[in-house]
């Protein structure tokens, strides 16, 4: 028999159901890459850092926007090999070996 | 209010809905700790108490803290046997609630990590014996929650949960009873 408390919550759901189990799923199946990415993020948000940078200032040495600095900055792109060599020749980040770290 | 429960097909663990945002609780929160970008916005704007309380100059460093202990939680939370056992992964936020059987504020936190201390919250109302709602978390870079306008938002949101469970009498009330007996042993 079902509790007092399981039984109110039960007639108060929303009636959808929680993305959490799915997303957490999401990012256990891409951790792989997702790290990948999220180093690449890391040693951007570094090189701000270092060079007291703000986003605008990012998009502006990249040569792109203000949105497409955030997006890169989530740490969920799946960058292409264009987008890679742009950041590595405009901030001579090398990219690629910041990627390839386990840890950093 | 309305709920969500976390995991289907099991009882204990329901998140608050905001049905004006697009996910509940939960799931905002692990999406907001996995995203880069939301937290060196964060740590920019909260860099003095990073340097502060914990003496972590480097955003990046913050940030791959923060990435590492929200796996770590999250794991705990969907994987057996943690997630069977809530009140182990949940501590009473204050004295005041762990003296309370049903209804008390918890939070729940990494707490193997030693240097720096994990600063990631995740805030509960536990309703009854393994059975939690959770109500959100926060980055808690300060020793109280008062002190920050995004950690007070979380402790009035717990407040406010809580009183919307007890004035639904979401409540065994023998059990208040039994908890009146046992104190006077």
């Amino acid at each position: 028999m079902k509790s007092k408390a399981i039984d109110f919550l039960e007639k108060h759901q929303s009636g959808e159901k929680s993305s959490f189990e799915d997303d957490a799923r999401y990012r256990r199946e891409n951790a792989d890459w997702l790290r990948r990415s999220r180093n690449v993020a890391l040693a951007l948000i570094d090189y701000m850092q270092d060079n007291n940078l703000s986003r605008s200032d990012l998009a502006q040495r990249l040569g792109v926007t203000h949105q497409y600095v955030s997006k890169i900055l989530s740490g969920k792109v799946n960058f292409s090999f264009k987008s890679i060599s742009i950041i590595e020749q405009k901030l001579s980040i090398d990219c690629f070996r910041a990627a390839a770290e386990v840890t950093r | 209010m309305v709920f969500e429960r976390v995991i289907e097909g099991k009882d204990h663990l329901w998140s608050v809905r905001d049905r004006s945002k697009q996910k509940n609780e939960i799931a905002l929160l692990f999406e907001q700790w996995s995203n880069i970008d939301f937290l060196l916005d964060f740590f920019i704007k909260n860099l003095e108490d990073l340097k502060s309380y914990f003496n972590v100059i480097r955003i990046s460093e913050a940030i791959e803290y923060t990435l590492e202990d929200c796996q770590h939680l999250e794991k705990k939370i969907l994987d057996y046997p943690s997630t069977e056992n809530l009140d182990y992964l949940f501590k009473p936020l204050s004295s005041s609630d762990a003296l309370l059987m049903e209804m008390s504020r918890e939070k729940a936190r990494v707490f193997d990590r030693i240097y720096p201390p994990s600063w990631l919250r995740v805030y509960a109302i536990r309703l009854e014996k393994n059975v939690y709602v959770i109500t959100g978390g926060a980055i808690k870079l300060t020793r109280t929650m008062q002190e920050r306008s995004h950690t007070l938002e979380q402790l009035e949101m717990m407040n406010k949960c809580k009183d919307f469970l007890l004035a639904n009498k979401v409540f065994d009330a023998d059990s208040f009873i039994a908890f009146s007996e046992e104190e006077n042993l």
